[in-house]
């Protein structure tokens, strides 16, 4: 970078910024006059109205609402009243004082950035201009306008090693990007389980009768659609429990970055966990049914898709690679063709998220935009409908035939429509060859309206290969009649309702209007429905826990590193729960620290960045009673026991660590580790006292 | 992410009876209302640099023109944070939707609630009705009757601009109107809205028209300033609505959203005097409302301790808001009024009153602004220790011309020996004015005769105007009182903490209309425009008031400062903008399908669920002419404090008798005029004006209030002299014309001349 010296000092140019804003005004500045214009020493000294225009240098400044300002971090310049004044920022924003130069025209952000450097500097009376010159490269721009808050979305570190089973305590929905393996797997399993039962059609537990209740029962286009969804999810995720306790359902966030939402057909599409593939397992067995058996290049190619773990959109995409890329070519879009059934069977099998009647993204070769009028949603969107300020424009009115909400109306419907797609081989579809849909019908003009009669629901038998084999026009997820019958359904009203939630908070008083109404076929009312707490969860972004044990007394916590992923600053609330905890016989503080593993009792609390915050628990002191009085209750009473809670019921506390974890993020660490450190009466750390079953870092929306 | 709010939050149509003329309301303090053509279109002066202003009141037929209450939409974001007018064509976003502005849809509702409400008997109700408090028309069961409820209308800037409140219920509502047979008037609408050629909305109220049900002998007639049974009248209010329909290209469809909240319209009587100012107006009550009850500037008012980093409570909050009112609030001591900006206007405006009636001369024109110098502005605005930078002012310079017989205490103040007598010689001018004013808990004093020690003994206390209930003895509130927010500040610059902006050189002032001390320049924001829309409106004494009453001073009846919580089942368009997207409904089709709607307007309040149409003005006389004719001055008994009305004559008590006092006090000329210079000719091109009564002809008995019904429009327009080419920069010395009445009854053919815009900008409230 060249440098040159300029011929003038900085102080002359502020001199001459000033006095070229100033022009033609004859303000004296409450009798100082041009302050500016008798010298730096002078400029750096002056005062009008007895406010100081330069902040002094020794003193620490106090930034707003009390905060110390690190004398290291220059905000000694934007501290400074001449730097707030010409931005026209309190006190000079036209309430107590003008803008200043008073009587002036404005100066340019640029050089109110000059004098504030000039002023971080210390004020220098006789320095050079320094004009450098610098390479502009050409940024490379993000390819969408996602505000961080929406784009986070964390790995889990240590996931799955507990899931909170306590009395009470809230069970956790996460995100489904988010999810490991073994989470997937387990999930999967219950989604498989729950297939197997439609074998008997009168067990209320099978998928097909839980679908069926969306098909009879929705509710959409007014006011009860959150309502019933919410309802709706819990008795399945219910149903989902009975085979694995463990498990709750995940939200997809169909904003995320990877979906490209203002691009979305070249995103991912759908998420990766529901998206077509092959086990090695399913692809050896599948190229020994294929007739005429693949060529060894075909066989190696199909065995290839599984080691790679190659993804598909939908059954589409997945035979025309078959048909054009490894070039096995006995495979026709015709239902009976028993190679496709195959093909079919082993995809299923690979993956229970993947449903054959699901063609996202497929519109005939236009866009959603094009051919639906209907956009995938973006970051801002979502923003935009978590602004609304009343229930009827967000979730929907009280009057049936008027009053779509727009979280309804829109993304929802939209990623119904968006999942759904329509059949590329409908109809006169003959053939896999080339890359084009030709065979795509024009979407009649109002189908976004008219999505729920697109579908043929009625003779079908829902899950059952000839059903899976078929080409019907549009996917499942078109209509209402038949959307839940396609387990993408769940993860994306999971996140409908993580909105509403969101939403919630906003808007703690905004309920539908009659909260009285009776949620067929259940017996819930939409007022049951308005506590999600009441159905025992919560949605967190990501959470992290740190396994201890009751079995004996833990002195000082210190955790591994907990990888904190740079986009996760978009947190609302960061927590370090403390789950379980016994009663203690001696009251003690308890102080976090993020990111200092070697704090003590001793480690000051004063401007240390690092100190989270803490809390106190009040010791329950020596028992009086007898063997057994103060032992820790079972974790549940027993059967007719209808005494109060006992009163060692074990607790759980939360520090609310989202001011530090913001501050040490923001500095740019990528790990948050937590230390905790027990403090008795006498301020010593008490290492013989506190009990729990385990800490968690948690990151809240 | 954008906002959209329609600004004014509080819009005000004013009556007439022209059936085709109409105005735009004023959108800043005193000023004159802006001509338009029949489309709502402002007429811009020949050369584009402005508005031209009204120059005639009334139409051809000498009928009142109308004032239109004008709404438009503002958009907040990153770009624009106090927002800017949204025009069509403009990038539009909102409910996951963006692109670009074609239409603006508008549904209002208006109604008028007040045969229907609670009589109106002084304070009472402003806590909350009891139980027992008597309705108007008891005697009618059939209440729903007793409303004038048109149903809502919808309008857009495109196919269909504009709709009536009429009868008609526009075929998709079942209206309830007064039976036909109303004498004097029948009332056939309330109004009517249309829309301007750049989307904005135009409010018209009625034509004025009122009329009693009752017929038989004796009948018409008024017995009561405000309550008389079988009455109606053609003043509403109500909500406004705006639907943005944008064009997305990126969907190739229409999309609609709709503004944040809607907005509010009031419909007042003409305001006859437009330039100038009541003592209080609205926007000063509400201003001084929000600070305290809303937590509006925590720079100005807020935490003790917080005013060097002032907090932002959200309101919305109300854990928050209650958290902040529970602590301990107090006024910023720190803070510095500006004299011309924010001081002088007080001062200045009761001068003014002289124009307006005989009482100011008769009391030797107490606000002299120059001869005598109490009210001298430069004197009143110079800062301490700023005369001894300028070391030309000798000593305290008191002309021998101040020494007036009934200024005696002020000069004998002004000549106390004081040690910064140099630095500061008019604080004690100063501080004599301030300690005039009437404080929190004076409200009943007429001067503080009894009080031990009192800082102006025996001198009657300011405002001496009429308060909210100056007629019962139940919550007596005889005087008015200045705002709490107004005796902060005068108490700041009574004791040297203020700025003189000339001093500073912040303002010019050979430029400066120092005797019309208002801004002049458009209002740069949509905060601005709720303010100076407001500031025309009288804001006390309520009993009832002029366009709207003590209802306003409830905090409860807000959704947030200068937004009236609005019930938004009624307010709100009945189909939702999302069913309007999933309906892909063209923006030429607006009519409100029948949906289904099970209530009749309230005949009660629910604040939790906000206000309804006609809400507001309810609270106001019926018939609106009743009131606005009595409400010259008011005999206020001063005998006692605590009570009004004292009854010696039933125990026959001499003494109680021999003791009582009486003032006769004004309510509010600048409202309701009792004298005024009328125009009668021109000599020499220069007016020629007679100083006469006002309302003449229309004593201020019940006959004469029946009068009012049918002669209200044959009042005249008191305007500034535009012929007086210096007056406001030269003081008012007494008696002149530089206001004068115009096209009263019989004189319409006196043209009135072009009355020039000043070519004085003031500087805007914010600089």
């Amino acid at each position: 970078m060249p440098i040159r010296k300029a011929r003038i000092t900085r102080y002359d140019r502020i001199r001459k910024i000033l006095n070229e804003a100033a022009a033609g005004s004859s303000v004296d500045y409450d009798g100082i006059g041009r302050f500016w214009d008798h010298g730096a020493k002078q400029l750096k000294e002056a005062f009008i109205h007895g406010i100081r225009l330069v902040a002094p240098e020794a003193e620490k400044i106090k930034s707003c609402c009390g905060q110390d300002v690190n004398q290291s971090t220059p905000a000694h310049g934007a501290a400074s009243m001449l730097v707030r004044g010409l931005k026209g920022e309190t006190p000079f924003d036209g309430s107590q004082f003008p803008r200043l130069p008073w009587g002036g025209k404005a100066v340019s952000p640029e050089d109110i950035e000059f004098i504030s450097n000039w002023i971080d500097d210390g004020c220098p009376e006789d320095d050079h201009m320094q004009a450098i010159t610098a390479d502009i490269q050409q940024c490379e721009t993000l390819p969408t306008r996602l505000s961080v808050h929406e784009i986070v979305e964390l790995d889990l570190a240590a996931k799955g090693t507990r899931t909170p089973s306590r009395p009470g305590e809230l069970r956790q929905r996460s995100n489904l990007d988010c999810l490991n393996e073994d989470e997937l797997k387990r999930l999967s399993n219950a989604f498989h389980y729950l297939y197997s039962l439609n074998d008997w059609p009168e067990d209320i537990r099978s998928y097909n009768n839980q679908a069926l209740i969306h098909q009879n029962h929705c509710q959409h286009g007014w006011e009860r659609f959150l309502a019933w969804h919410r309802a709706y999810i819990y008795e399945f995720e219910q149903d989902l429990r009975d085979f694995d306790a463990d498990i709750m359902l995940p939200y997809w966030d169909w904003v995320m970055p990877q979906y490209r939402p203002e691009c979305a057909q070249n995103g991912r599409i759908i998420p990766k966990s529901f998206q077509a593939f092959l086990t090695l397992e399913q692809a050896e067995k599948l190229v020994t049914e294929l007739k005429p058996r693949p060529s060894a290049a075909q066989k190696h190619a199909f065995l290839q898709l599984a080691k790679q773990k190659q993804h598909f959109t939908s059954q589409s995409v997945f035979f025309r690679y078959v048909y054009n890329t490894i070039g096995y070519q006995h495979v026709t879009p015709q239902p009976q063709d028993a190679n496709r059934q195959h093909m079919i069977d082993a995809l299923l099998a690979s993956n229970p998220f993947w449903y054959p009647l699901r063609f996202p993204a497929e519109y005939g070769g236009k866009t959603i935009n094009e051919a639906i009028h209907y956009h995938y949603p973006s970051a801002n969107d979502i923003q935009q409908i978590l602004s609304l300020n009343n229930f009827r424009d967000f979730g929907g009115g009280s009057i049936y035939d008027a009053s779509f909400g727009f979280l309804d109306q829109n993304p929802h419907n939209t990623m119904h429509i968006w999942t759904g797609g329509m059949n590329p081989y409908y109809g006169n579809g003959k053939s896999y060859e080339g890359n084009s849909m030709t065979s795509f019908q024009s979407p009649q003009n109002d189908i976004a309206k008219q999505r729920s009669t697109m579908v043929q629901a009625g003779g079908r038998r829902f899950h059952s290969r000839s059903d899976m084999y078929s080409q019907p026009q549009y996917g499942d997820m078109f209509s209402n009649l038949t959307a839940s019958y396609d387990p993408i359904f769940w993860p994306i009203h999971v996140n409908v309702d993580r909105l509403w939630w969101e939403w919630q908070r906003l808007n703690p008083s905004a309920t539908p209007v009659e909260l009285d109404a009776i949620l067929s076929p259940w017996n819930y009312t939409v007022r049951d429905t308005l506590d999600a707490a009441r159905f025992g969860y919560e949605y967190v972004r990501s959470s992290h826990f740190i396994p201890i044990g009751l079995n004996a007394p833990i002195g000082r916590i210190i955790s591994k590193p907990i990888p904190v992923n740079d986009l996760t600053q978009g947190f609302r609330k960061a927590e370090v729960r403390l789950h379980w905890v016994p009663q203690l016989s001696r009251s003690c503080f308890i102080r976090a620290f993020l990111n200092q593993p070697g704090a003590n009792a001793k480690t000051p609390l004063q401007s240390n960045p690092h100190f989270a915050g803490y809390l106190s628990i009040f010791g329950h002191g020596a028992c009086y009673g007898g063997p057994g009085h103060c032992d820790t209750p079972p974790p549940r009473t027993r059967d007719y026991d209808h005494r109060t809670r006992n009163h060692n019921t074990p607790r759980n506390h939360r520090i609310d660590v989202t001011e530090c974890a913001r501050k040490l993020l923001a500095t740019g660490v990528s790990e948050l580790q937590i230390t905790l450190i027990v403090i008795g009466a006498d301020y010593e750390e008490d290492i013989d006292l506190l009990k729990l079953e385990g800490v968690s870092l948690n990151f809240l929306d | 992410m954008a906002t959209y709010k329609i600004h004014p939050g509080i819009g005000i149509a004013r009556l007439g009876n022209s059936e085709t003329e109409f105005y735009l309301a004023p959108e800043i303090p005193a000023g004159l209302p802006h001509a338009c053509d029949t489309k709502g279109n402002p007429i811009l002066s020949d050369d584009l640099s402005g508005p031209v202003l009204v120059k005639n009141f009334k139409d051809k037929n000498g009928r009142i023109k109308r004032q239109a209450a004008r709404f438009q939409v503002f958009v907040y974001d990153d770009e624009t944070p106090d927002g800017r007018p949204l025009k069509l064509g403009d990038a539009v976003e909102g409910g996951g939707n963006h692109g670009k502005l074609i239409d603006i849809q508008w549904r209002v509702y208006l109604a008028n609630k007040k045969a229907s409400w609670y009589e109106f008997n002084t304070r009472s109700g402003e806590h909350g009705y009891a139980d027992n408090h008597p309705r108007r028309n008891a005697s009618i069961e059939n209440r729903d009757r007793l409303i004038i409820d048109p149903g809502p209308r919808i309008i857009n800037s495109t196919n269909l601009r504009h709709a009536s409140f009429d009868r008609s219920g526009n075929n998709v509502y079942a209206a309830t109107f007064p039976p036909q047979g109303l004498t004097p008037y029948d009332i056939d609408t309330l109004g009517e809205i249309l829309t301007d050629d750049n989307a904005r909305l135009l409010v018209l109220g009625g034509f004025g028209r009122s009329g009693s049900e009752k017929s038989g002998p004796g009948e018409p007639h008024i017995s009561h300033y405000a309550n008389n049974d079988g009455w109606y009248d053609d003043v509403s209010d109500g909500p406004v609505m705006a639907r943005l329909a944008m064009y997305s290209d990126q969907v190739g469809a229409v999309r609609y959203i709709d503004v944040e909240y809607p907005a509010w319209v009031v419909v007042g009587y003409p305001r006859f005097v437009p330039q100038i100012h009541d003592m209080i107006t609205i926007d000063e009550v509400l201003y001084d409302l929000f600070l305290r009850e809303f937590a509006y500037d925590t720079s100005l008012y807020g935490r003790l301790g917080s005013f060097d980093c002032p907090e932002t409570v959200p309101i919305q909050n109300q854990t928050a808001l209650s958290q902040w009112q529970a602590s301990r609030l107090t006024w910023n001591k720190d803070f510095k009024p500006w004299f011309y900006r924010d001081i002088w206007p007080i001062l200045f405006r009761p001068n003014e009153f002289l124009y307006l009636s005989n009482i100011l001369a008769q009391s030797n024109f107490p606000h002299d602004q120059e001869q005598r110098g109490t009210f001298d502005p430069f004197k009143l605005g110079r800062t301490p220790g700023h005369a001894q930078k300028r070391t030309s002012v000798k000593s305290a310079d008191i002309s021998p011309t101040a020494r007036d017989a009934s200024q005696g205490e002020a000069f004998i103040a002004t000549q106390q020996p004081l040690e910064d007598q140099h630095s500061d010689p008019y604080r004690p001018m100063r501080q004599f004015l301030f300690d005039l004013l009437r404080r929190n808990g004076e409200d009943n004093e007429f001067k503080l005769e009894d009080k031990v020690g009192s800082r102006v003994h025996n001198l009657p206390l300011m405002p001496l105007l009429c308060g909210d209930n100056p007629l019962t003895n139940e919550v007596v509130t005889k005087f008015l009182r200045l705002t709490d927010y107004q005796l902060f500040i005068l108490k700041q610059w009574a004791e040297g903490r203020f700025i003189n902006e000339m001093e500073q050189g912040w303002i010019d002032r050979k430029k400066y209309p120092v005797f019309f001390p208002y801004p002049t320049t458009p209002p740069e924001n949509g905060r601005k425009l709720d303010r100076g829309v407001l500031s025309n409106v009288l804001g006390g004494a309520f009993c009832p008031g002029g366009e709207l009453n003590w209802i306003m001073r409830n905090p409860s009846i807000y959704w947030t400062s200068y937004r009236i919580k609005a019930d938004r089942h009624v307010a709100d368009f009945l189909q939702s903008a999302a069913q309007a997207n999933a309906n892909r409904q063209p923006t030429s089709v607006i009519e409100e399908l029948s949906f289904s709607i099970d209530n009749t307007l309230s005949h009660n309040n629910n604040f939790g669920a906000g206000l309804q149409p006609g809400d507001l003005t309810k609270y106001m006389a019926l018939p609106w002419q009743a009131d606005f004719n009595e409400c010259t001055t008011n005999t206020i008994n001063i005998t006692y404090a605590d009570w009004n009305t004292i009854n010696a004559d039933n125990d026959n008590d001499q003494r109680l008798k021999l003791e009582e006092k009486m003032w006769d006090t004004l309510w509010w000329p600048a409202h309701r005029p009792l004298q005024s210079n009328e125009l009668t000719g021109f000599e020499n091109g220069k007016p020629v004006t007679t100083w006469t009564t006002w309302s003449r002809g229309i004593q201020q008995t019940y006959a004469g209030d029946l009068k009012m019904v049918e002669d209200w429009w044959k009042l005249g327009f008191i305007i500034r002299n535009p012929y007086l080419s210096d007056i406001d920069s030269t003081p008012s010395t007494g008696p002149d014309n530089r206001y004068y009445s115009i096209e009263r009854y019989g004189s319409e053919q006196l043209a009135a001349p072009d009355p020039q815009p000043s070519a004085i900008i003031n500087p805007a409230k914010n600089t």
